[in-house]
């Protein structure tokens, strides 16, 4: 494919010269409470590039990459020089929207605009008042490459997270940006879904030619596609070697005592009392809809850590819903012999939200379940979240707030838990942290079923596996024998794994 | 439907709004007639014999109850039917109600054939350029109430799973209220990325906004909208004709007039259009 004009009106320049696409000299930024979050920084990205940014939640990645789009800059002092394309930021350049800096934010939910996939492709080149001709000229040239005609007619709301995030690119792709701007785009993303997604950013870099910087706590999945990365740490960037971003080549071994001690373990677990199943199991949303989950049938035994695992819309979340009591199944069975003691976190812990602080959260339930003032207070301790204690919990980082979630289920004493997608969208350190507790309540004999897409989490700490498939379980063993022969379904040696392995989060 | 379902919406809105005019002005039982059979036969041909009965199964007891009240309220006409103690009941005063109730239905009906003919997307072409902010605003709502409506569903399943914290079922009506709360609170939340995402695709950059047109209006719709347009002028004509000569009472005069042609080719012409396209189909 011959790669387009970038912009009719700017002109693209040749991949021979050697050009920056961003370059920013001594940039700080100060927010208006007094937080540093950038310090001094020299940064240089060259055009053409495809860049990925690492660093800690926390260490200003968003803040960087917010400054790149004038419309976007949070309030606060920036100072020092930052340019792109040429183009020196100045204060009036502050709040004016720069058409060839597209920015594509980590929810795909909350940044689609319109109703339709057409109106929302269009969105961005209504609002810069483009004529007819060149609008539809561009729509039809971004729904062709991003291959989004099959689904140009449809309603937002009948896709897929893949296909929105898919939609939020190309809409932002129509704009002919000469630099893309992503932070996080992948982290509501399952696997597969997420390989499409980059792989339709590699093409836009390498046939398009359009520059991309990418932040991500997942550099593992991207670092093929990219050219280079940084890491910001301290407020400055420091250059890092693409092949120490890779997975390592270490084995990932299971953390859980009952896998440790060879079969024996495992026949304990057989043994042991069947305390949630379901028996052919068929539920559907709606009289017109298929079924999400047809003739699927489980057994989960008391004491363990059960992983449901497979592709977006295999069933996972409605099966954790059917278990859970919540929904009614359309035929079958369904027991939950710890029905009255257990708790859900779902995918978007807002929903579990309901006060306007961490410490009104953490003792929403003290008096209906008695805990005691020292015993949330060690849960705030071990999430680190004493400081925080007055602050709203949508403040807190999406780490954080996963945490403080779990935290306040766990302070109920339930003896079921069951988890929807804990380590989605967690940088490495957040998600072992919260793998560690999930760890030491299992280990505690409590049981836990976990809805996920995270195998090395799975491999870490599961030790029965299910595969949804079509809407039934396809299968049921244990992790060791799930992952002897996968291609495909593979726990990774990354950044999580060496957290849990090394016991790090113990020492804390 | 193909042929119906491509028209620019300027010449569906225009029918419609012609249709449903001339329908509510013509209170005559021959054009009421000819209104509500169009109206049916579109709505059969386009969604089947089994909706278009359920549709109007509650549309016919309408009717009925107009009817009756008003030959109950109105004694006036020449047709005496029959007399309780010193009050008559005349039967020009039932068909008037009939008649109205058959208008209202006509209405209704029309109103069913083109909601799905009529989407959202398609009244915004017409209003877009004339009110480009109105026309994302319908977008934005289109999007926003499935999603609130699925978010609320979430807080409650949600609240409902966590029965380890047993305290809150006690209280149903404060516990539907904390949850609403907590909609709104995520909705906000999310309304702020919506609103950088909007920023981040240049909203407000330029000083007037151009609205993406999916309809192009071309030879057809001129074509179509000129019939239409002469078809509604001389079924207006005609109605103004026969409305002005027409009286219920005292004694009705029914008179079929050489207008009335005109409003049958307007009201039967979206059938025509549909059985005519099955036919090419079959052939």
């Amino acid at each position: 494919m011959q790669p387009i004009d970038i912009n009719s009106t700017q002109t693209k320049p040749s991949s021979s010269e050697k050009y920056s696409a961003i370059c920013a000299h001594d940039l700080s930024f100060l927010y208006p409470d007094g937080t540093q979050v950038l310090n001094k920084l020299n940064w240089e990205v060259s055009a053409g590039a495809f860049q990925l940014i690492v660093g800690d939640t926390g260490s200003g990645k968003s803040t960087l990459l917010r400054c790149l789009q004038p419309a976007l800059t949070p309030v606060g002092t920036l100072t020092g020089s930052l340019s792109v394309w040429d183009e020196i930021y100045t204060d009036a350049s502050h709040g004016v929207f720069n058409p060839r800096v597209g920015y594509v934010s980590q929810s795909p939910e909350s940044q689609l605009v319109c109703d339709s996939v057409w109106h929302e492709l269009a969105f961005g080149l209504e609002n810069l008042g483009t004529d007819q001709a060149t609008m539809r000229k561009r729509v039809a040239e971004v729904a062709h490459f991003f291959g989004i005609e099959a689904w140009f007619n449809k309603r937002i709301d009948e896709l897929s997270g893949g296909q929105k995030q898919i939609v939020c690119l190309a809409s932002m792709v129509a704009l002919r940006p000469q630099l893309m701007v992503l932070d996080e785009p992948t982290a509501q993303l399952d696997p597969v879904v997420e390989k499409n997604f980059l792989h339709a950013l590699f093409r836009i870099n390498r046939e398009l030619g359009i520059t991309v910087v990418v932040a991500t706590h997942n550099p593992e999945t991207m670092v093929d596609y990219a050219t280079s990365a940084v890491r910001l740490t301290e407020g400055a960037v420091v250059p890092l070697d693409l092949a120490d971003l890779k997975a390592g080549e270490q084995p990932v071994l299971s953390l859980r005592s009952s896998t440790q001690n060879g079969s024996q373990g495992v026949g304990a677990l057989e043994d042991a009392l069947e305390v949630v199943s379901a028996h052919n199991v068929s539920v559907r949303y709606s009289q017109s809809s298929s079924l999400v989950l047809d003739e699927c049938c489980i057994s989960v035994r008391k004491g363990s850590l059960h992983a449901l695992i497979g592709g977006n819309g295999a069933g996972k979340t409605t099966l954790l819903k059917t278990l859970a009591g919540v929904i009614k199944p359309l035929s079958g069975r369904v027991k939950n012999t710890l029905k009255a003691k257990q708790a859900y976190l779902p995918q978007n812990p807002k929903a579990l939200f309901v006060c306007d602080s961490v410490s009104e959260e953490l003792t929403e339930w003290q008096e209906a379940c008695g805990y005691t003032f020292d015993e949330w207070m060690a849960w705030a301790k071990r999430f680190g979240l004493e400081s925080q204690l007055e602050v709203h919990p949508y403040d807190l980082s999406g780490g954080q707030q996963q945490q403080l979630a779990l935290a306040k289920l766990l302070l109920t004493n339930p003896e079921l838990l069951l988890l929807d997608e804990p380590t989605k969208g967690l940088d490495a350190h957040a998600a072992a942290v919260l793998a560690d507790a999930i760890l030491s309540y299992a280990e505690a004999g409590n049981t836990v079923v976990v809805a996920t897409h995270d195998m090395t989490f799975v491999q870490l700490l599961a030790d029965q596996v299910t595969l949804l498939f079509n809407g039934q379980d396809a299968l049921t063993m244990t992790p060791q024998e799930f992952f002897a022969d996968t291609i495909f379904y593979e726990p990774c040696d990354n950044a999580f794994a060496r957290l849990m392995s090394g016991g790090v989060c113990a020492e804390e | 439907m193909r042929f119906l379902e491509h028209l620019h919406p300027l010449v569906l809105v225009v029918y419609m709004a012609g249709v449903l005019v001339l329908s509510m002005l013509s209170l005559e039982p021959i054009s009421i007639a000819l209104s509500l059979c169009g109206a049916c036969s579109f709505g059969v041909l386009t969604r089947g014999w089994r909706p278009m009965l359920q549709f109007v199964r509650w549309q016919l007891v309408c009717v009925g109850v107009i009817a009756v009240a008003n030959f109950l309220l109105s004694s006036t006409g020449s047709t005496e039917l029959f007399r309780i103690g010193m009050r008559a009941f005349y039967l020009e005063s039932l068909l008037f109600g009939l008649c109205m109730g058959a208008l209202l239905m006509a209405v209704m009906v029309w109103f069913w054939d083109f909601a799905s003919l009529l989407t959202s997307e398609k009244v915004e072409t017409v209003f877009g350029n004339r009110a480009p902010t109105l026309a994302i605003m319908i977008s934005m709502i289109g999007r926003l109430i499935p999603q609130f409506v699925r978010q609320g569903h979430e807080i409650d399943e949600v609240h409902q799973a966590c029965s380890a914290a047993s305290a809150q079922r006690s209280q149903p009506l404060q516990a539907q209220f904390r949850h609403l709360s907590v909609l709104a609170g995520w909705t906000l939340e999310d309304s702020l990325e919506t609103a950088y995402a909007m920023k981040a695709r240049g909203w407000g950059y330029a000083p007037v906004r151009t609205t993406y047109k999916r309809f192009v209006f071309g030879r057809t719709d001129a074509l179509c909208l000129g019939v239409v347009v002469a078809l509604l002028g001389l079924s207006g004509v005609g109605a103004l004709l026969n409305v002005s000569s027409f009286h219920f009472y005292p004694v009705m005069n029914v008179s079929p007039s050489m207008w009335h042609v005109w409003s049958a080719v307007l009201f039967f012409a979206p059938s025509f259009v549909v059985i005519k396209e099955r036919c090419a189909c079959n052939r």
